[in-house]
């Protein structure tokens, strides 16, 4: 089985859950605390992936960035090399879709033509009944678009197997 | 043109314009070629390209200067362009140049910290630091070395190689010691992330990079190019060659591996794998080596100036010590050969041993110039050949009253006997002088003869010259016998005169305007007419009261030392003593004392100088303890 070892960038405003989303996947644990990121924390997790035409180890060092807040821009320097990218956004916020997008833009002017994921997280805080519509969704974002609760862990696995066949795909 | 067409009127216009149809028809090839060559973009191109090489190396020949005022800004503007575009590959592919530059940097900049280090260590002092210096010479290392190398131990224990961009582990190398606890992938992850934002925090303005980081006494060296990060973990203080080599190695790899790295997408092929792995335990192994000859290897220059140095230690070790031990058997020598003689019990007497003189010099105080003689002999007798200084002064020894009238009465004797004595040398004096006077009126007489022969006895002037020159001579010596003789008839008179006058008057005019004068140590200069003072002296002192006693002061030029003047003006004071005694005047009347060249009568130096004398002094009344 071929092996891969990739560069991932998980993006988005501060407090959507960006690093819940990391250790649910890697540890698989949950702190309902809030802890924010200062800098980068860098995770690795190993996992097979299966494209259309191989299954292939891919070693993915998950670099969990500090999240921008007050209208900074995430510190480009470390979007540098990523093979893809992880954009979490809050499911509960209004203005969650939009901040996604402008986050997006600025890790493909630094890695242009790189696959994109979008998580829209903490699902298991909106109302129950709530409806999406994930294509309308997706279209508009421009990528595939995850609904996924680091809390529950519901989607989480399959947020990150996503994103990783599109590196594979595209940058294996 | 043809036939077909052919009309009269076009006959007509051939006949009249064949000249300038031809010219048209020629004039239109001509166009027809330039349009060949020029007439569209793609044949302008060709053209242009066919010449503009040689059109270009003939206007820069023939117009250099124009040529390169329109071309130079086209030309930097180019170059400033792709600096903008492909800064990091130009980085990179410059490194191995900047690199070396860098590492030259580096290595002056470590040469001036040993050398401020060791210029700052050479003005402090300690016994560690002279161990050290020892050290560093036999080494050949530099004191600053040998102090870093008294740290605990250094050694190298990890090295990774990390894709920077991505911040992927590209190759790690480890020894046993290296803690793995950490994911190899983590680590260099988390590095490039620190290093990243160590330079978005602090090294924007000064374009600097995160080159260390120290944990307890480990520390993490961090080299960087564009593309590639190369960390180094060691254990222990580093020594300051470890800069060097590292930057050295990064160098090396960048130079051999630069092209393979930057394009590193996540692996490399197997074979390129395994090389770069080979690759980089061959550093590991260098880096190691390269710490174990931190010192270097003593070289033989110093250890033959070692020896040559233990040589002449163990030389002057030697002699010293025999010279100590020389010195230590001869003081010891005559110590006991002083301490024998019980006749110097409870008198200070002290041997030393002169190491400018190179004699064995005893001082002190003797109780009588008898004992100090036989102590002499004795010494010399000890001390084989060694020479013996005797700088000790004489005790004066007291009398009692009911002496002074047997003392009166030898005074008298010899008053008379004086007397005697002068009337016997006046009357030689008298027969003398009747003899100068014969011999006077006998010259004159031969003088006269001579005067009257001259003229007819040329052929014996010679014989007669001689004759009167040796009679002269005669005459000469005669006459200065005969004064010898006046003088100490004199000096009889003088001393009767004061024994009938005022003797202490006569001897406190004759200490005030006489002294004795000395070539070397304690030669007189004029033995005779010492003789004549001291015998007049010695007569006067015996004329004078009992209780009236005299200082003899020597004294020295500037010639020598202190001390050893001090010691020769003794010398000269025991030898006037000496002498007295030896004429009869008690000793316990005579003090004698060296003063030194501490009153010079002149500013001369030398066998004719006056400063080389002996005085006499009046001793005060009641200024001695005892007699």
């Amino acid at each position: 089985m071929r092996a891969l070892s990739r560069k991932i960038c998980i993006i988005g405003d501060f407090a959507v859950g960006k690093t819940s989303l990391v250790r649910r996947y890697v540890l698989n644990q949950f702190s309902p605390n809030y802890q924010a990121t200062l800098g980068v924390n860098v995770y690795k997790y190993t996992d097979e992936i299966s494209t259309g035409t191989e299954t292939l180890t891919l070693s993915q060092i998950l670099w969990d960035i500090e999240g921008a807040k007050n209208g900074r821009d995430v510190i480009e320097t470390y979007l540098r090399g990523g093979a893809g990218a992880l954009v979490v956004g809050d499911a509960t916020r209004a203005e969650a879709v939009e901040n996604m997008q402008r986050t997006a833009a600025t890790f493909l002017a630094v890695q242009p033509g790189r696959p994109v994921v979008f998580a829209l997280n903490k699902i298991d805080l909106l109302p129950a009944g709530a409806e999406f519509d994930d294509t309308a969704t997706a279209d508009e974002l421009g990528g595939p678009v995850v609904r996924t609760s680091a809390a529950t862990g519901a989607s989480v696995p399959q947020l990150f197997r996503t994103l990783g066949q599109l590196v594979a795909e595209v940058d294996g | 043109m043809t036939g077909a067409t052919k009309t009269p009127e076009a006959e007509l216009k051939r006949l009249l314009l064949a000249r300038e149809l031809d010219l048209l028809y020629e004039l239109n090839d001509r166009v027809e070629g330039v349009e060949d060559r020029v007439g569209s973009d793609g044949a302008l191109r060709d053209s242009v390209h066919r010449v503009i090489v040689e059109v270009l190396q003939r206007a820069n020949a023939s117009d250099h200067e124009r040529i390169a005022r329109t071309i130079a800004p086209l030309v930097l503007s180019s170059i400033r362009e792709e600096i903008r575009n492909s800064r990091d590959m130009l980085v990179d592919a410059l490194y191995p140049i900047t690199g070396r530059l860098v590492a030259a940097a580096v290595r002056n900049a470590f040469r001036r910290l040993l050398e401020n280090l060791n210029d700052r260590l050479d003005r402090s002092v300690s016994f560690d630091r002279l161990f050290n210096r020892l050290r560093a010479k036999i080494t050949g290392s530099s004191e600053a070395e040998i102090l870093l190398l008294q740290n605990p131990p250094f050694d190298i224990t990890d090295l990774l190689v990390i894709h920077r961009p991505t911040g992927l582990l590209i190759a790690r190398i480890a020894d046993e010691g290296a803690s793995m606890a950490v994911d190899s992938d983590l680590m260099a992850g988390m590095l490039t992330a620190i290093m990243a934002f160590t330079r978005d925090a602090f090294g924007s303005a000064t374009d600097g990079e995160l080159s260390t980081l120290t944990f307890g006494d480990a520390e993490l060296h961090l080299m960087t190019s564009p593309a590639v990060i190369l960390a180094v973990a060691t254990r222990g203080p580093a020594p300051a060659a470890l800069g060097t080599a590292l930057q050295e190695e990064f160098v090396d790899l960048i130079e051999r591996w630069g092209e393979t790295l930057r394009d590193f997408t996540g692996s490399l092929l197997d074979f390129q794998q395994r090389a770069l792995e080979t690759d980089l335990r061959n550093s590991f192994r260098q880096l190691l080596q390269r710490k174990a000859e931190v010192v270097r290897r003593p070289p033989y220059k110093a250890l033959a100036v070692l020896a040559v140095l233990a040589v002449l230690a163990l030389g002057w070790g030697g002699y010293s010590a025999y010279r100590d031990y020389r010195v230590d058997i001869l003081t010891q020598t005559a110590t006991r050969t002083l301490a024998a003689d019980p006749t110097l019990t409870g008198y200070p007497i002290d041997v030393a041993y002169d190491t400018e003189l190179r004699t064995v010099t005893v001082t002190g105080l003797f109780p009588d110039i008898d004992t100090r003689l036989r102590a002499e002999e004795a010494l010399a007798a000890a001390l084989d050949d060694a020479p013996v200084q005797m700088r000790a002064a004489v005790v004066p020894r007291g009398g009692s009253g009911g002496a002074i009238a047997p003392r009166i009465a030898a005074l008298e004797a010899v008053v008379a006997d004086g007397l005697a004595d002068i009337d016997d040398r006046l009357d030689g004096l008298d027969e003398a002088k009747s003899a100068i006077l014969e011999q006077s009126a006998r010259t004159a007489a031969l003088e006269t003869t001579l005067d009257d022969g001259l003229a007819e006895a040329d052929s014996r002037l010679d014989d007669l010259a001689a004759a009167a020159v040796a009679r002269a001579n005669t005459l000469e010596l005669s006459l200065d016998q005969t004064k010898a003789a006046a003088t100490e008839q004199s000096a009889r008179i003088a001393g009767l005169e004061t024994a009938i006058g005022d003797p202490a008057a006569a001897l406190f005019r004759f200490m005030a305007g006489n002294a004795l004068f000395f070539s070397e140590v304690a030669d007189f200069r004029d033995p005779s007419a010492a003789e004549t003072t001291l015998s007049r002296l010695a007569a006067l002192i015996g004329a004078a009261p009992e209780d009236m006693r005299v200082r003899i002061v020597g004294y020295s030029d500037e010639i020598g030392s202190s001390r050893a003047n001090s010691l020769i003006s003794l010398d000269r004071a025991a030898a006037v003593v000496d002498r007295l005694v030896a004429l009869g005047v008690p000793p316990e009347r005579l003090i004698a004392i060296g003063r030194g060249a501490s009153k010079p009568l002149s500013g001369t130096v030398g066998a004719g100088s006056g400063n080389r004398r002996v005085e006499f002094e009046p001793v005060l009344a009641g200024e001695a303890v005892g007699r």
